[in-house]
């Protein structure tokens, strides 16, 4: 259970002790979106010193982009724009982390819980807490910096002119979309439109790292940041004039855009002893938002 | 994923819109691209040299590989380019432009 949250800045957040069990140092976090049951996040963490863990495996499947600064995994040095997922169970190497290193910290399926260890969980581990596959999980280790970006065949012709970086990618049950999941880096360059409303048969989440867009729940741009669960509608974008806008997301399944037109919402009742121009209550389900990005103004409901 | 075959019209607008979409988002970046660069020349650490470190050169870097991608656009505007309009019998070479009557 996440709940909706969109459109919130991240600097509009408190800072929380980073949920970064077993290591040594001192970090913290922003909590994006958490799961009270499961123990899911997406946060963003800062390593305001050195920090440093032994190897072992997560309780969840856990996935680390690096928005600034240096981490070694292993013998590997990762770099500003540098991706790294783990699924739960798998022995990821020991990692240390330069001070003031900044990350999107996301763990899904499963909580903080992080055991040391030499040795996977067990004999097999899966890919993911959402995976069809039989194929063993693995570590996956991306640097974006030397990727080409691809054009949107993800999503077929729709929104053809989106451009992705794909980083990480386990493909659904051809019986059950709502299977696997998708973590991608997307931009949309300058200019970009689309008048349409779209909902998704998945939930979509993404970070704004870079640009800006106009869209129904307001404007992102760096920093900004939504979780959408299943079946919200969206749309209405314009991207910045200069850069464009380019976000990570992630996606727990398959996208397929599911287009309305001509949107509209009717509620109808009868006020008692209130005046229905001022005084009407507002409908049920209003996402998370916060005093940056403020009120929404219903656009697209 | 997807299906070979583009079919732009499931995306509103025309050649023409997707077109002029395409080439603005080329020259916006190629702006961004070149004024980098010039910024990059600006700091020069040595005679002939960029430096090779920075938010900067990133920017740059960045603006480069999203002008790459926008290639790929201009192709498929290309693969998807309309046939040409029939010329008017009249305007066809070798024969005159009829008179207006006055």
């Amino acid at each position: 259970m996440r709940p909706h949250v969109e459109l919130i800045q991240e600097r509009d957040l408190v800072w929380h002790e980073a949920e970064l069990y077993k290591g040594s140092g001192r970090a913290r976090q922003r909590n994006l979106s958490y799961d009270e049951e499961s123990g899911a996040a997406s946060t963003r963490v800062l390593f305001d010193k050195a920090w440093s863990r032994p190897a072992g495996f997560h309780s969840a499947d856990v996935e680390w982009y690096i928005l600034a600064g240096q981490v070694k995994v292993g013998a590997r040095m990762l770099g500003k724009g540098c991706y790294l997922r783990a699924p739960a169970g798998l022995c990821v190497p020991a990692m240390e982390v330069a001070p003031g290193t900044e990350v999107l910290l996301f763990r899904e399926y499963g909580d903080w819980g992080f055991s040391i260890s030499s040795k996977n969980r067990a004999r097999f581990v899966a890919r993911g807490g959402n995976t069809v596959s039989k194929e063993a999980g693995e570590l996956t280790i991306v640097d974006t910096n030397t990727m080409e970006w691809l054009p949107n065949l993800y999503e077929g012709d729709t929104q053809r002119f989106l451009k992705l970086k794909m980083l990480y990618f386990d493909p659904p049950s051809p019986e059950d979309n709502n299977t696997g999941f998708v973590s991608v880096l997307s931009w949309a360059p300058p200019g970009w439109s689309d008048n349409r409303m779209v909902h998704h048969p998945v939930f979509e989440e993404a970070y704004c790292i870079d640009g800006t867009m106009e869209y129904n729940f307001g404007t992102t741009n760096a920093g900004t940041y939504f979780f959408r669960p299943a079946k919200v509608k969206h749309g209405h974008f314009v991207s910045g004039a200069e850069r464009g806008w380019t976000g990570f997301f992630r996606l727990d399944g398959s996208l397929i855009n599911w287009i309305t037109i001509n949107e509209r919402i009717i509620a109808e009742g009868d006020a008692l002893n209130y005046d229905a121009k001022t005084q009407a209550p507002v409908i049920a389900g209003l996402p998370v938002r916060s005093k940056t990005t403020g009120p929404w103004d219903l656009d697209g409901q | 994923m997807s299906e070979n075959s583009v079919d732009l019209s499931q995306i509103r607008g025309d050649w023409d819109f997707h077109c002029r979409y395409v080439t603005n988002a080329m020259d916006q970046t190629l702006k961004r691209l070149h004024k980098t660069w010039r910024a990059l020349q600006a700091k020069s650490p040595a005679a002939g040299q960029v430096p090779m470190d920075g938010p900067l050169l990133d920017d740059f870097l960045a603006a480069c590989q999203e002008t790459r991608g926008l290639t790929d656009d201009i192709r498929l505007m290309r693969s998807t380019l309309p046939a040409k309009r029939a010329t008017p019998k009249s305007r066809r070479s070798g024969s005159k432009p009829r008179r207006a009557r006055k």
